[in-house]
């Protein structure tokens, strides 16, 4: 740490940094700004006119947890935890009194149970550490990847993203977990309350209220330890994709499916994704189309012959005996079959597609690894949004034609996808933008803002946005004069009256 | 119609029929209560007073006072207010029953139906 | 006014809420302790004295409006309430309050189901609609849906999801199935959780976690909110349903049982809540203690195998079924009766096997989702009406589920009662349910119930064994048995309580949650 570094700490701040550098070791604080940009995203609707945290600390245990939110509360401070590849998004008037608390190092594998199926898990363990670790296990035990391969299970329950297994819905099969509250008291939830419970894993519920989806998409804690169970490799997997040649099937398709998400004939979070997002995941869109403007319907044609797609294309997968997957895939084919033109396929004939080997892998229970994404459609700049909607055909139709005429109203492509869970579809897509233009940025923000409010006006509502957007998504969330955020707050004030812990989430009232 | 003697006759058929709307209300109320007494049994007591093993108090009743004491319906010694009584506080084995789950005039109807229930057989029903 | 008030509020104040309450919902609708009709409100199970949780007085609202109104008078008046759905939770405190002198806000009333979606499959009901009713409600519909019942068809959907209940189909886990809740805040305020808090749109009962914390759980097992909505998820009528049963000879089986049922349940196999029922269970359908034995304590080992014989049961006897379509319930089947051809002695009964046996039947019943209260024969057992369940968790496996049999045995017998238990399996847990039976007319049986139960407790914390819900009296016994790292679970329930109703009015110590400044002994 140079002198120059320590003349722009701020007075609050420098007692506080040493105290930290105490605490856990120089090496483990961070202040140079160029390592703090670091947890920057260059990409994102901020970009470079992003704020720096004040510093960054890495913690390895719950007790460094205890003693930074200490440090805190003394000295005035907020503290923003992140996990893998999550990223610092406080606004300027704000950042300079946040510390990044920077999880990397809590990433210990506490226990894997082959018996039981699960594991428990710090928060900064990976997919693919979590692979290599159970490969080979008796039984052997699959893993649901809602991000790459070098995400976080426990990260993800957290935010409540979904993977393409059975086990797809990361918060139903999360089992116990251990969060530090502001007040530095560590809390084991359900069955982990119990001294020597050995069922801190095997039963959500526990004794009195359920409280651990309190602590995901919230700012009520710090999250150590999380509980998750793991799928055993089934007899036998069968990924399939389902081409839909035109865009105007979309009513049909969701109809199809729906009954089948239903009754879980297919009993795994299933993708329709358009095809611009099975492009977009081979390569950028320069390397589709050189014009520029949104992509005209032609060029969209092109592609999926191209790719050999139809513009629509189902991903799902069966599980279990032989005959059961051979019974229910009678079944799925005969459905899909009453849409002219529908292509049916599997690993037995649908060979050197790479896009399709992906999507297997994801709904196969491997971390997958891809070099692009919707997130790198056009160079890098990124917003990704999702909302939800009824699984039918007329929301699916409703829903896709709102955030496209939105998008288009910008000047952007929208690739996205239907995310088919239980009863309803998330409608997730990505605004992505050149991140070298400012206009472009700009446009790309608005364009975001404007979906949001779109969609909640049509009734879908905004689960997942970037961190600039979520008071404008809280927001939408006002029924009944803004009850349930004013819960939220209540709660936040109570857990939190010094404000030692920091996410992007507004906990004061929406705006009306 | 245009009659002289219209009005009437008119008048006799309405009478007519005003006095069989009132002689059969009693009736179809009594009838009504009657099916209200057994769609009530049917959905809150049968459960434990229908006939047979599975059903815990029939069950109770057979051992303790013997198979003819086992089926309440229609059981010749009880009386209304003993069973609205027992439905309201409850009985060693049984729960009691709120207002809110069987009101007042819903447990008279049900008080009726156990004493007599075959008195909505007996009734026309509309 | 005969009994106690409530904790800290005068006669006048009570009096002025009960008045004010009054003009909300009807004079007929407020029930004072002076009148009869009070004396449905309480619990008439419990080894306690009913007067322990004799409510002050009862309030019945008709409509969410009304809720929020008398919420809003307690809260003006300091008034606790306590609320029920449809006051049927057996065993557990009926239609009673945790303390003597709260009022019970009696939801039952608001007993309408409110919609049934069968494009997407889903429900949404008040408080105030029992299992029964709601099968009733499918059936004269014809709607293809099946519902998901507890062993008590009286019970509420509600209230029942809210305690964590469960049931015995596919969906079994009815907080696993509950999506979108509605709550009157204890300020009267009235907030609907994830989508529901979106003024447009119908996606509050087709996706749980809305934008934010999800915080449904929080209004379950508590007293931080009056829920007067929820949303649950229903199972589509399956293909194919088969119900199974297995006999087993031995006691000792259980251990095999449960190690061969848990790769059956985590793979899914088995889908449903399977169960593994003690002889003396099934037996309570057909039979009495007092057939067998005259005097005190529990049967000896050579009467169980007696009754085991004559009713054609097992010590153990296991109940499940399979749901889906044909070739897949077929294949599964093939699995499942060679894995258990492997305990000596198991006797594999399909349902033509047992025609006409009213406790496979209503077992079948159950795991069809149809209303029934044929359990609560176990009432006739030794009769006098007292029982008490103590629900302790067991991990899926043998060692386990034999450790807390024994345990729970043992202290069954030196108070002197019988063993009856059933082990409820999850996926990867089971929940482990002794039915206390006892005469509650009678002090000294009564006294002994409590001292059992009491002790249980302690000796289920002692082998890290929690119980996952519990009857009134024994509320913060086992709360503070969830005391790892200094009380952290609680301080953090007593936070929520603290943020959500300061004033502490709604049902203070449910699961041992008191607000600040009361405890048991405040109360008492």
């Amino acid at each position: 740490m140079t002198t120059a570094t320590a003349a722009t700490l701020t007075p609050h701040l420098a007692p506080a940094v040493d105290r930290m550098r105490a605490a856990l070791g120089a090496e483990a604080v961070i202040t140079d700004p160029a390592a703090l940009s670091a947890y920057l995203d260059r990409g994102s609707l901020t970009g470079s006119d992003a704020a720096l945290p004040a510093a960054a600390v890495m913690p390895s245990s719950v007790e460094h947890i205890r003693q930074l939110l200490a440090i805190a509360e003394r000295y005035r401070l907020a503290l923003w935890p992140i996990v893998g590849s999550g990223r610092f998004a406080a606004p300027h008037d704000r950042a300079a009194g946040i510390v990044v608390v920077d999880q990397k190092r809590m990433n210990r594998i506490l226990e894997i149970n082959e018996d039981f199926a699960y594991a428990l898990i710090e928060p900064a363990v990976t997919y693919s550490q979590l692979h290599h670790r159970l490969h080979g296990g008796k039984p052997q035990l699959w893993l649901d990847c809602a991000s790459l391969a070098t995400g976080s299970p426990a990260d993800d329950f957290v935010k409540r993203s979904f993977g393409c297994t059975p086990y797809g819905d990361h918060v139903m099969m999360q089992c116990g977990m251990e969060v530090v509250l502001p007040d530095r008291s560590v809390v084991r939830t359900g069955m982990g309350a119990m001294p020597k419970s050995s069922s801190w894993q095997l039963f959500k519920y526990g004794y009195g209220p359920y409280a651990d989806g309190s602590f995901t998409q919230s700012g009520l804690g710090i999250v150590t330890k999380v509980g998750v169970w793991l799928m055993p490799a089934p007899p036998a997997c069968k990924p399939f994709m389902i081409t839909i040649p035109r865009e105007d099937d979309l009513h049909q398709l969701i109809e199809t499916l729906k009954p089948l998400k239903v009754t879980m004939a297919i009993p795994n979070t299933v993708v329709v994704a358009h095809v611009l997002c099975d492009a977009a995941l081979a390569g950028p869109r320069d390397k589709y189309y050189s014009g520029s403007g949104v992509l005209p319907a032609s060029a969209v044609q092109k592609i999926a012959s191209d790719l050999k797609r139809g513009v629509w294309n189902v991903y799902g997968a069966l599980y279990g005996l032989p005959v059961g997957i051979e019974a229910g895939w009678k079944v799925i084919e005969a459905a899909f079959r009453k849409i002219p033109g529908a292509g049916f396929y599997t690993a037995e004939n649908r060979k050197d597609d790479a896009i399709f080997d992906y999507r297997a892998q994801l709904m196969s229970g491997v971390p997958t690894s891809s070099g692009f994404g919707p997130a790198l459609w056009m160079g890098g700049g990124h917003a990704e949004l999702s909302q939800v909607a009824p699984l039918t055909g007329a929301d699916a139709v409703r829903s896709f034609q709102t955030v496209q005429r939105v998008a288009r109203a910008h000047g952007f492509d929208y690739p996205s996808s239907f995310v088919a869970t239980w009863r309803s579809a998330l409608v997730s897509g990505t605004v992505a933008f050149n991140p070298a233009s400012a206009n472009d940025r700009k446009r790309a923000g608005e364009c975001a803002a404007a979906m949001v409010t779109e969609m909640a006006n049509t009734g879908y509502g905004t689960v997942d946005a970037p961190a600039e957007l979520a008071e404008a998504v809280a927001a939408t969330y006002s029924a009944h004069k803004g009850a349930l955020w004013e819960v939220h707050r209540k709660l936040k004030v109570e857990f939190d009256p010094h404000g030692v812990v920091a996410s992007a989430l507004p906990f004061g009232p929406p705006r009306a | 119609m245009i009659d002289g003697r219209a009005p009437a006759r008119m008048t006799a058929l309405i009478l007519a029929m005003a006095l069989a709307v009132a002689a059969a209300a009693p009736a179809a109320r009594a009838a009504s209560a009657a099916n209200r007494g057994r769609q009530i049994f049917d959905t809150r007591c049968v459960f434990c007073h229908g006939t047979g093993l599975g059903h815990p108090a029939w069950q109770m009743l057979a051992l303790k006072r013997g198979k003819d004491k086992a089926e309440i319906l229609g059981r010749p010694d009880l009386t209304p207010a003993y069973i609205k009584h027992v439905v309201r506080n409850g009985l060693i084995e049984m729960p009691p029953f709120r207002p809110s789950e069987i009101s007042d005039s819903e447990l008279d109807a049900l008080a009726n139906y156990v004493i007599n229930p075959n008195a909505s057989a007996d009734t026309k029903r509309p | 006014m005969n009994g106690k008030l409530p904790r800290g509020v005068s006669k006048e104040k009570f009096d002025a809420a009960m008045h004010a309450m009054r003009k909300v919902v009807g004079d007929q609708w407020v029930i004072l302790d002076d009148n009869p009709l009070i004396a449905s409100y309480m619990d008439t199970y419990s080894a306690a004295p009913e007067s322990s949780t004799a409510a002050s007085a009862a309030v019945c609202p008709a409509s969410v409006e009304e809720v929020q109104q008398v919420v809003i008078i307690a809260h003006r008046y300091r008034i606790p309430i306590w609320s029920i759905s449809t006051g049927k939770n057996f065993a557990y405190g009926g239609p009673a309050p945790r303390t003597a002198g709260q009022v019970v806000l009696d939801l039952r009333r608001m007993n309408r189901v409110i919609k049934v979606d069968t494009d997407l499959g889903y429900a949404v009901v008040e408080p105030g609609v029992a299992y029964v009713d709601f099968y009733n409600y499918m059936k004269r519909h014809k709607l293809p849906y099946w519902i998901d019942c507890a062993a008590n068809g009286m019970g509420g959907v509600m209230g029942n999801t809210l305690d964590h209940g469960v049931g015995y189909t596919a969906y079994g886990d009815h907080l696993l199935m509950q999506c979108g809740m509605e709550v009157v805040m204890a300020d009267g305020s009235l907030m609907r959780t994830g989508m529901g808090a979106l003024p447009q749109g119908s996606c509050w009962p087709l996706y749980k976690y809305g934008y934010g914390p999800y915080i449904d759980g929080l209004f379950t097992q508590s007293n931080f909110g009056v829920v007067t909505k929820i949303g649950l998820w229903l199972m589509p009528e399956p293909p194919a349903f088969k119900p199974f049963m297995v006999q087993l000879q031995n006691e000792d089986d259980l251990y095999q049982v449960t190690e061969l049922l848990r790769p059956l349940k985590i793979n899914m196999i088995i889908p449903n809540a399977a169960i593994t029922v003690h002889l003396l269970w099934e037996a309570s359908v057909y039979t009495t203690k007092h057939e067998w034995q005259s005097g005190p304590g529990p049967l000896p080992p050579r009467t169980l195998r007696k009754i085991a014989d004559k009713f054609n049961l097992g010590m153990w006897n296991f109940y499940a079924a399979l749901y889906g379509p044909p070739e897949v319930v077929e294949a599964n089947w093939q699995i499942i009766e060679s894995t258990f051809r492997s305990i000596k002695g198991a006797k594999i009964h399909l349902e033509k096997d047992r025609k006409g046996d009213p406790s496979f039947e209503y077992r079948v019943r159950l795991m069809r989702g149809e209303p029934n209260l044929t359990e609560f024969g176990l009432l006739n057992w030794v009769g006098g009406g007292g029982h008490i369940n103590f629900s302790p968790i067991s991990p899926a496996s043998g060692a386990d589920a034999v450790k807390q049999f024994h345990m729970i045995r043992q202290a069954c017998e030196k108070y002197g009662f019988d063993y009856i238990g059933e082990f409820v399996i999850g996926w990867r847990e089971q929940h482990h349910i002794l039915m206390l039976m006892f005469n509650r007319y009678d002090a000294d049986d009564s006294k002994r119930a409590h001292d059992c139960f009491a002790q249980l407790i302690n000796d289920a914390a002692g082998q890290g064994y929690g119980e996952y819900r519990t009857n009134l009296h024994f509320m913060d016994q086992i709360a503070q048995t969830y005391n790892a790292n200094d009380g952290a679970l609680l301080g953090m329930q007593r936070r929520v309580k603290r943020a959500l109703d300061p004033a502490g009015i709604l049902a203070p110590g449910k699961n041992g949650i008191w607000p600040l400044g009361e405890s048991p002994e405040t109360e008492s």
